[in-house]
């Protein structure tokens, strides 16, 4: 009798286990489910704010260089145009001297109409390249007569086309900083494979500032986006550095 | 009219798959409704076998574990995805385990309960149970929320109660012979009836869950 008992209570146990056994793989399961779910639906999240970070760097670079344009256009062509203009309405048959600078002139109109056009397309900056670009952006700065620049190419920084935009940006951003806040006269960009320095030779200022946070701020959360690091060290009146580290971008 | 507790979760469930036969439909879950139907009249002819003359059950059980096997074959040959080959050996497992039940039924286990074929079709159930359940957690191409899925809630419940049976119908005559009792029954009459409530009570659930899923999809 005891035996039988022993045998139905065996039973009754392997029954219970494989019961228990059967609810906790379930329960576990859809455990794993949701929480699958929830980082599925957070990596969504995080590609529509990445994509929508990097669309309005893209609408900054476009107006950036609309800015650029209309300036160029302006102080530029528009100048040179006018100037081609005058000599025209004052020449006098035989000034083969006159006419010779009025086609110089032209076609410096040209030329910077070309580099102009070149800009518009939103290709240009793959096309172009960062060192170009950059050298390109601080010949304009040097053209303004309130600053000297200097280039240092140390290695080609390996930024992937897609992340090139905003890194530009980035570095435009700090550059019209310098421009607009710094009070320098002289700026230093340096480049290595992992690394791009911005300097200069200004005031310096806070970097934990409250006035300073906003723009800081979203310069990390780009650098962010393009797995990149950025460091400023400003000391009053020595001048500020921006350094970006591309950790494998 | 003898009707056992359990049987009221049975007809409800059978209710339901009528109620909601359309929407079982999207789901490839039809055969739920002829299944519970095959279910509700089993059980109802089991429980008054002395109309039909018959001194044990047996018959009648055999008659739903042939007919049960075959419509989950149906079932999960749609619920499963498989490429040619392990459809066609999927349904040369089904015809040479059917071929099986029918050589047991008609002269091996002849007016007797059959452990293999009960043990046999159980545990065939228990595994594609458990690879549905493995297919719906493991899909990468459409992640679906599992608690909201009625085809996890119809393999989890059969999961749980093929698990059950599988020992206890496979043990059905040594627990028969041996008298092993649970208050005062046999284990497979104290027992089978919690784990048929189980079983029903997820399959409605995975019949309601189909019919929200129906509300979901935008009308055409």
């Amino acid at each position: 009798m005891l035996q039988v008992q022993t045998n139905a209570a065996i039973i009754i146990a392997v029954i219970l286990m494989l019961v228990i056994l059967s609810v906790f793989v379930l329960v576990l399961i859809l455990y794993f489910n949701n929480k699958r779910l929830a980082s599925i639906r957070e990596k969504e999240l995080l590609k529509i704010e990445y994509n929508q970070a990097i669309l309005s760097a893209q609408l900054e670079v476009q107006e950036q260089m609309m800015r650029q344009i209309s300036q160029e256009i302006h102080d530029n062509v528009g100048q040179i145009l006018s100037l081609v203009n005058l000599n025209l309405k004052t020449l006098k048959p035989g000034e083969t001297e006159k006419l010779e600078t009025t086609t110089t002139l032209v076609n410096k109109a040209i030329t910077d109409l070309r580099t102009l056009s070149k800009s518009l397309n939103p290709e240009a900056i793959a096309k172009t390249g960062l060192i170009q670009l950059v050298k390109n952006d601080l010949e304009q700065i040097e053209k303004t007569g309130q600053f000297t620049t200097s280039f240092e190419l140390k290695g080609e920084p390996v930024v992937p086309v897609s992340k090139l935009t905003i890194l530009y940006r980035m570095i435009q951003e700090v550059l019209n900083n310098v421009i607009k806040h710094s009070g320098a006269d002289k700026i230093t960009v340096e480049m290595e494979t992992g690394m791009i320095s911005i300097e200069d030779n200004g005031k310096g200022f806070n970097p934990s500032a409250e006035q300073n946070g906003l723009g800081l701020i979203n310069l990390q959360q780009r650098a962010k986006l393009i797995n990149a690091e950025v460091k400023i060290d400003s000391v009053s009146t020595k001048g500020t550095i921006v350094i970006f580290i591309l950790n494998n971008t | 009219m003898n009707v056992a507790y359990y049987q009221y979760f049975q007809y409800a469930c059978m209710v339901l798959a009528i109620v909601f036969y359309r929407s079982l439909k999207l789901r490839s879950l039809q055969l739920l409704l002829p299944l519970m139907i095959l279910v509700c009249v089993v059980e109802t002819a089991a429980h008054h076998k002395e109309y039909f003359g018959m001194a044990t059950n047996y018959e009648i059980y055999k008659c739903y574990i042939v007919g049960a096997a075959i419509f989950y074959y149906i079932m999960f040959a749609k619920l499963l995805r498989m490429n040619k080959r392990i459809r066609i050996l999927y349904w040369c497992i089904a015809v040479a385990t059917m071929v099986f039940v029918f050589i047991d039924f008609l002269w091996i286990s002849r007016g007797n309960s059959s452990t293999y074929t009960t043990t046999l079709t159980f545990l065939q159930q228990f595994i594609l149970s458990c690879l549905l359940i493995a297919q719906l957690t493991m899909d990468d191409t459409q992640p679906v929320k599992l608690s909201a899925d009625p085809q996890f809630w119809f393999a989890a419940g059969l999961m749980i109660f093929a698990a059950c049976t599988t020992v206890l119908f496979g043990l059905h005559s040594y627990i028969r012979d041996n008298h092993l009792t649970l208050f005062g029954r046999p284990l497979y009459r104290a027992l089978g009836p919690v784990i048929n409530v189980v079983l029903y009570l997820f399959y409605s659930i995975s019949i309601l869950l189909c019919s929200r899923y129906k509300q979901m999809q935008p009308s055409s």
